[in-house]
C-alpha cells in the first residue's frame, strides 16, 4: 500500500497545528469574525459535521427497529463515520474558543459547567457523551470483535444521535436575538439535511467498499433516505420561505438577506441559490443509478454550504442593532479548517479499513441474504 | 563600584521577588510572573474565592498592570450594596448625539482607543425611522444634533433576565445583587456565546491583546469592572462598576453634555430615576423579547 496518503495527511495535520498556534499567539483577530460577526467558519463546519455524526442512525435503525440484521456490520461503518464526525466537530469548537486552554472550567467537578441553563452545556454533554459510546463500542468491536449489533448500547448511541442533531439546533434555535435561528422549524430543518446528507456521505464511503457489507439492498436503502429526506427538507425551507416573503418583516431581515443577496458578502444571495441548486440536480440525477455517487457528492457540497456556513453567518447580519456585517474568513480559518477535514476524512478511512479487516471472522455471526446464483 | 551597587540591587530586587513569589507554594522557584500567571490560571471561579483568594487574586492583578503599563493602581471588588439596585433612564428628546458617554466611557473602563472596543453604540436615525434597520451606526457630522435626526444611545441594558447569563457555558457571566451583570475575566473560556444570544450588541470580545498605554491607564480598577483585559475574552459595560459601587455616577452621565442620562437607584423612591419612571412614558428596547431590562427611554412631551 502507497504511504503517499499518510504523509499527505500528516503534512495537513503539522500545517493545521502550525497555524493553530499562530491564532492562538496572535488572537482570533486572524480570522475573519469580528464583533459583529462573532461565529463563522469554524462553527459552520461544526453544525454540519454534528449533522453528519448522527447519520449512523440511519444504519442503526433498519438493524435494530426492521429486523436488518444482515446490515449489522454495516452499520458500523457508520459508527465509524459518527465517531470522526464528532470528534473532528468538537475540535472545531476548540479552535473557536478565545481560551482553549481553559476548557476544564466546563469540566464537571473542576469548573462550573452552567448545566442545565445553558444550551451549550447540554450540547458538550451529549457530545462527548456520543464520542465516548462510539469510541468505546468500536474499541470493543476491534479489540474482542463482539459485534455492537447486538448490544444495547447501539439503541443508546441512536437516540444520543437524534439527542446530539437536536441540542445543536436548539443552541441556535435558543436565541431570540437571532431571528433567523428564532424558529420552532430549525430543529427539524436541520435533522431532515443532515440525514439527506449523512446518507450521501455514507452511499460514498459504500461504493469504496466491495463486497458483501455493500449490498444491492443497503445502496437502495440509502438512496431511499436520501431522496426522501431531502424531500422534507425542501418542503421545510419552502414553509420557511412562505413565512419570509408573504409579509415581510424586520424577524425575516436575515434570512431574506440570506436568499436575495448582499453585495459584497461571500455567504449572501449566490451562497444560498448554489447550495439549493446543488442539492435539487442532486434529486434529479438520482433517478439513474449510475449517477447516484455523483448525486450524492452534490448533495453533500450543496448541504455544507447551506447548513455549515450558510446556517451561521446570516444569522448576524444584520446585528442585533441593525447593521449590515460582513465576513470573510482569512487564510488562518481555511487552514485549520482544511486540515481538521483531512485529518478526520483519514481517521475515517483508517478505521473503516480496520473494521474491514474484522469482517471476514464475523461472516458467520450474521445472516448474510445471499446473492442470487447465477443461471446459465 | 556602581556596577557593584548595581549588581546588589539588582540581587535584592531579585530576593524581593523570588519572596513574593514563595507565597505560591507551586511556583516557589519560578520569576514572580510565571507564579502569577499559574495563580491565574488555577484559581477559582469569583464567586466560589474566599475572602482571602480574593484579596490574593486583587495584589496579583496590581502586580500584573504594574508590569506590564508600569503604572500603579488600586484594584478593589467592594461587593453590591444592600437595598440597591440599580437603572438608568435616558431622555431622547436631549440625546444629541455627541457620542461624549463613548469616550468618558473607553477611559474610564480602560478600552483601548483603536475604536474596537467601545460598550455604548450612539446610532442616529431619520425622523420618521423608528427600527433599527437603516439606523448610522458612523454618523459624523460637522455639527450635532442634526436637522431632522434623532439619537439612540445603547449599551448593556443590565436585563433582570439577561439571555447572556443563561447562555454561558461555564458561569463565567452573571448578575450581581445590584442588577449589573458582570463577568469574571479570568474565567472566561472565549466562546462567544453570551454575545451571539444579546438582542442588544452590548458584548465585546477582546480579538487581540488589547493596546492600552501608561497614559490611558485609569488606576481605580475592580475585579468585575474596568480591571485590563487580556485577549480572547469578552468584556462589557458593568454600569461603571467600580464607580457607582462607590456612590458616584458612572462616567457616561457624568460626561453627558445635554443631560439626558439619569442614573440611580430603583428601590429609592424619592429618587430622580423613580421620578420618572412614574411620571414619564417610559419604554424598553426590545421589550418583546422578554428580556426585563434595567434601562428606559423616554422623551419629553
Amino acid at each position: 500500500m502507497s504511504r503517499l496518503p499518510g504523509r499527505i495527511t500528516g503534512i495537513a495535520v503539522l500545517v493545521g497545528l502550525l497555524a493553530w498556534f499562530y491564532q492562538l499567539q496572535g488572537g482570533l483577530q486572524l480570522t475573519g469574525m469580528n464583533n459583529q460577526l462573532l461565529w463563522g467558519l469554524y462553527i459552520g463546519n461544526f453544525i454540519y459535521l454534528v449533522g453528519i455524526a448522527a447519520s449512523a442512525v440511519i444504519l442503526v435503525v433498519p438493524v435494530h427497529f426492521f429486523a436488518q440484521r444482515q446490515w449489522a456490520l454495516s452499520a458500523v461503518v457508520g459508527e465509524c463515520l459518527a465517531l470522526m464526525a464528532v470528534a473532528a466537530a468538537l475540535l472545531f469548537v476548540t479552535v473557536d474558543l478565545g481560551r482553549p486552554w481553559l476548557f476544564f472550567h466546563g469540566l464537571p467537578g473542576l469548573g462550573t459547567l452552567h448545566f442545565p441553563a445553558s444550551i451549550m452545556s447540554w450540547d458538550l454533554l451529549v457530545l462527548v457523551a456520543y464520542l465516548l459510546l462510539n469510541g468505546l463500542l468500536l474499541l470493543r468491536f476491534l479489540l474482542t470483535g463482539r459485534s455492537p449489533a447486538s448490544v444495547p448500547w447501539m439503541v443508546l448511541a441512536a437516540v444520543l444521535g437524534i439527542a446530539i442533531h437536536t441540542v445543536t439546533a436548539f443552541l441556535l434555535a435558543a436565541n431570540p436575538a437571532r431571528p433567523f435561528w428564532h424558529s420552532p422549524l430549525l430543529a427539524p430543518r436541520f435533522i431532515a439535511s443532515a440525514f439527506a446528507s449523512g446518507s450521501a456521505l455514507m452511499i460514498l464511503i459504500f461504493y469504496q467498499i466491495k463486497g458483501a457489507m455493500a449490498s444491492v439492498q443497503l445502496l437502495n436503502y440509502l438512496v431511499r433516505v436520501m431522496t426522501v429526506t431531502l424531500l422534507i427538507h425542501f418542503f421545510l425551507l419552502a414553509a420557511e420561505l412562505f413565512v419570509l416573503f408573504y409579509h415581510p418583516t424586520d424577524h425575516g431581515h436575515s434570512a431574506r438577506l440570506f436568499y436575495t443577496g448582499l453585495d459584497g458578502s461571500l455567504f449572501h444571495g449566490g451562497w444560498a441559490w448554489w447550495a439549493l441548486s446543488l442539492q435539487g440536480m442532486a434529486l434529479l440525477l438520482v433517478r439513474w443509478s449510475r449517477a447516484v455517487p455523483w448525486a450524492a457528492l452534490l448533495l453533500v457540497i450543496g448541504v455544507w454550504m447551506e447548513k455549515g456556513p450558510g446556517l451561521v453567518v446570516p444569522a448576524f447580519v444584520p446585528t442585533a442593532l441593525g447593521e449590515v456585517a460582513f465576513y470573510r474568513p482569512s487564510w488562518v480559518e481555511w487552514t485549520i479548517s482544511a486540515a481538521i477535514m483531512v485529518w478526520g476524512v483519514s481517521g475515517l478511512i483508517w478505521l473503516v479499513r480496520k473494521v474491514l479487516r474484522r469482517w471476514p471472522s464475523h461472516a458467520a455471526d450474521v445472516a448474510l441474504v445471499p446473492s442470487q446464483p447465477h443461471r446459465p | 563600584m556602581s556596577g557593584v551597587v548595581s549588581r546588589r540591587q539588582l540581587l535584592q530586587g531579585a530576593a524581593v521577588t523570588t519572596a513574593a513569589a514563595a507565597s505560591t507554594a507551586a511556583a516557589a522557584t519560578l520569576p514572580q510572573s510565571w507564579g502569577d500567571a499559574l495563580d491565574s490560571l488555577l484559581q477559582s471561579h469569583f464567586r466560589q474565592m474566599s475572602s482571602e483568594e480574593v484579596q490574593q487574586a486583587l495584589r496579583r492583578i496590581e502586580r500584573e498592570v504594574q508590569r506590564r503599563y508600569q503604572v500603579s493602581v488600586h484594584c478593589q471588588a467592594t461587593a453590591a450594596q444592600p437595598g440597591v439596585v440599580f437603572g438608568y433612564a435616558l431622555n431622547l428628546s436631549r440625546c444629541v448625539g455627541a457620542r461624549r458617554c463613548v469616550e468618558a466611557c473607553v477611559r474610564e473602563n480602560n478600552c483601548p482607543e483603536d475604536g474596537h472596543t467601545q460598550y455604548i453604540r450612539v446610532v442616529s436615525q431619520d425622523r420618521d425611522n423608528r427600527t433599527l434597520e437603516g439606523a448610522d451606526h458612523y454618523f459624523q457630522p460637522r455639527q450635532v444634533p442634526e436637522q431632522g435626526r434623532w439619537y439612540l444611545p445603547v449599551q448593556c441594558q443590565q436585563c433582570a433576565d439577561p439571555p447572556c447569563v443563561q447562555a454561558c457555558p461555564v458561569q463565567a457571566t452573571w448578575r450581581e445583587p445590584d442588577g449589573v451583570v458582570v463577568i469574571d475575566y479570568d474565567w472566561c473560556i472565549g466562546c462567544r456565546y453570551c454575545a451571539v444570544a444579546c438582542p442588544y450588541w452590548a458584548r465585546r470580545f477582546n480579538w487581540q491583546q488589547p493596546e492600552l498605554t501608561a497614559d490611558q491607564i485609569n488606576p481605580e480598577l475592580h475585579y468585575l469592572g474596568n480591571r485590563p483585559r487580556s485577549a480572547g475574552v469578552m468584556e462589557k459595560c458593568t454600569f461603571c462598576i467600580q464607580r457607582t459601587r462607590q456612590g458616584k455616577l458612572p462616567a457616561c452621565q457624568e460626561a453627558c453634555p445635554s443631560g439626558a442620562r439619569v442614573f440611580g437607584n430603583l428601590l429609592d423612591e424619592q429618587g430622580e430615576l423613580r421620578y420618572i419612571l412614574t411620571h414619564k412614558t417610559v419604554f424598553r428596547l426590545k421589550e418583546d423579547l422578554a428580556t426585563h431590562p434595567s434601562f428606559w427611554y423616554f422623551t419629553d412631551p
